[in-house]
């Protein structure tokens, strides 16, 4: 059954159509969620708040049949709206932390590439660490575009459709968020070849 | 192809939304350009990278489910528990809210409390009580009382009235009273202004002639000296 079939049977009163849909985009929500904040419980939260939003406003989507953007415009607003949250409550110290975890990150990767005993205990969950702060420091909208292309699947004209974008800016967006990931994980010493060595 | 041009084509490439003519070209371009064919590797290397990252799976479900339907024994604990908890609190509420219930019975059922000379007269009724029969004499004395009333009515009618129209009048002829005094200092102005250009002319013509009887003397003189 289609999308916009669930969303008419509940609007007709079927709260079972509901839960199909949650249960149908729960796991990409989250995804996004997850990689857009780096946390698994405020992605939880905002994943839990963008379908209770969903149920109460789903009356108000004029055209069902672009649900999935709806849906992931929800979740982005509500991810925006914690970044802002954590901005306000997470004073300068905690920006110094980061530095310092960057620092800390940066060396302990020297040490793992340069000594070849430690490069093998390089496991995936790390480079998965890795690569999701390397994404946590490229700039917001650039992080917006990659996580929805390569990471939703999304087509380019989808993401400026969600976006409130043109096509040729969401394409641009995504060229230089791949750029600056390129050259984050480049610093760090990080490429292809070290990863499949390593796995 | 310009290397801008190619770079702007390279998304589409990388994402495979490329049209084949498109695609084609820039294939061109990338087999000549070594700047542009690094850099597609470069962004080729940070999708592979992206890649890594796995789709999490959330280990919870999300179910929504629609609200219980309350019962009245429910609803009754609910509202037990909005109560105060000492016991005089209760007690003073309960009493409060006993006065207020019968204030409000009582106003809806027009309750009428009586002393007259010992006698103590409770009456109640939901509609308001008929009015009592009329005697041709209490007939008589009403309407001589109507009567003196709209008289009284339309005599204070009457002297607001003429006391307007006194108030239009008096105010007409103070505007009236002001505009004669504008028009006489306006004749007065003019009088002057007319009185001032008359000897104004005067005094004009007064120098004409005096240049002229001046002329005309030395014109005798002048004729008389030619004769002699």
């Amino acid at each position: 059954m289609t999308d916009d079939q669930l969303i008419e049977q509940f609007l007709s009163g079927n709260l079972h159509a509901f839960n199909t849909l949650v249960w149908r985009w729960q796991r990409p929500i989250y995804n996004f969620a997850l990689r857009f904040l780096g946390n698994a419980e405020d992605a939880r939260d905002v994943t839990q708040k963008t379908f209770i939003k969903a149920y109460k406003k789903l009356g108000s989507l004029k055209d069902p049949q672009k649900f999935s953007t709806w849906l992931h415009q929800i979740a982005l607003n509500l991810c925006r709206d914690e970044n802002k949250r954590r901005r306000k409550h997470v004073n300068i110290s905690l920006d110094i932390d980061q530095s310092n975890h960057k620092d800390r990150l940066e060396a302990s990767l020297m040490d793992d590439f340069t000594d070849p005993s430690a490069e093998k205990a390089l496991q995936q969950t790390e480079l998965q660490q890795i690569l999701q702060k390397a994404l946590e420091r490229i700039p917001e909208e650039q992080r917006t575009v990659v996580i929805l292309k390569e990471l939703q699947g999304m087509k380019f004209t989808e993401i400026a459709e969600l976006l409130g974008i043109s096509v040729n800016t969401a394409k641009s967006r995504m060229y230089y968020g791949l750029n600056a990931l390129r050259k984050i994980l480049n610093q760090w010493n990080i490429d292809r070849e070290a990863i499949h060595d390593d796995l | 192809m310009t290397c801008d041009t190619a770079r702007s084509q390279f998304m589409d490439l990388l994402y495979n939304e490329i049209d084949p003519t498109a695609r084609q070209a820039l294939e061109a371009h990338l087999q000549t350009c070594a700047g542009c064919r690094n850099e597609l590797a470069g962004l080729q290397e940070a999708r592979a990278l992206l890649q890594q990252l796995p789709q999490a799976k959330p280990e919870w479900q999300m179910v929504f489910s629609a609200p219980p339907r309350r019962s009245l024994a429910q609803w009754w604990r609910d509202a037990r528990e909005l109560l105060p908890r000492p016991r005089w609190a209760r007690a003073a509420l309960g009493l409060a809210a006993a006065m207020v219930a019968f204030i409000v019975l009582a106003s809806l059922a027009n309750l009428r409390v009586t002393y007259d000379a010992g006698r103590f007269e409770v009456r109640m009724h939901l509609l308001r009580p008929p009015a009592p029969e009329l005697t041709p004499e209490m007939q008589q004395a009403l309407l001589a009382q109507l009567r003196s009333e709209t008289m009284d009515f339309i005599a204070q009618l009457h002297a607001a009235e003429r006391a307007e129209q006194d108030e239009k009048i008096d105010r007409m002829l103070t505007a009236f009273a002001r505009d004669i005094e504008r028009l006489e200092r306006q004749r007065e102005a003019d009088l002057l202004l007319i009185g001032q250009e008359l000897e104004e002319i005067h005094r004009a013509t007064n120098i004409q002639f005096g240049e002229t009887s001046q002329m005309l003397q030395q014109l005798v003189r002048h004729i008389s000296y030619q004769g002699r």
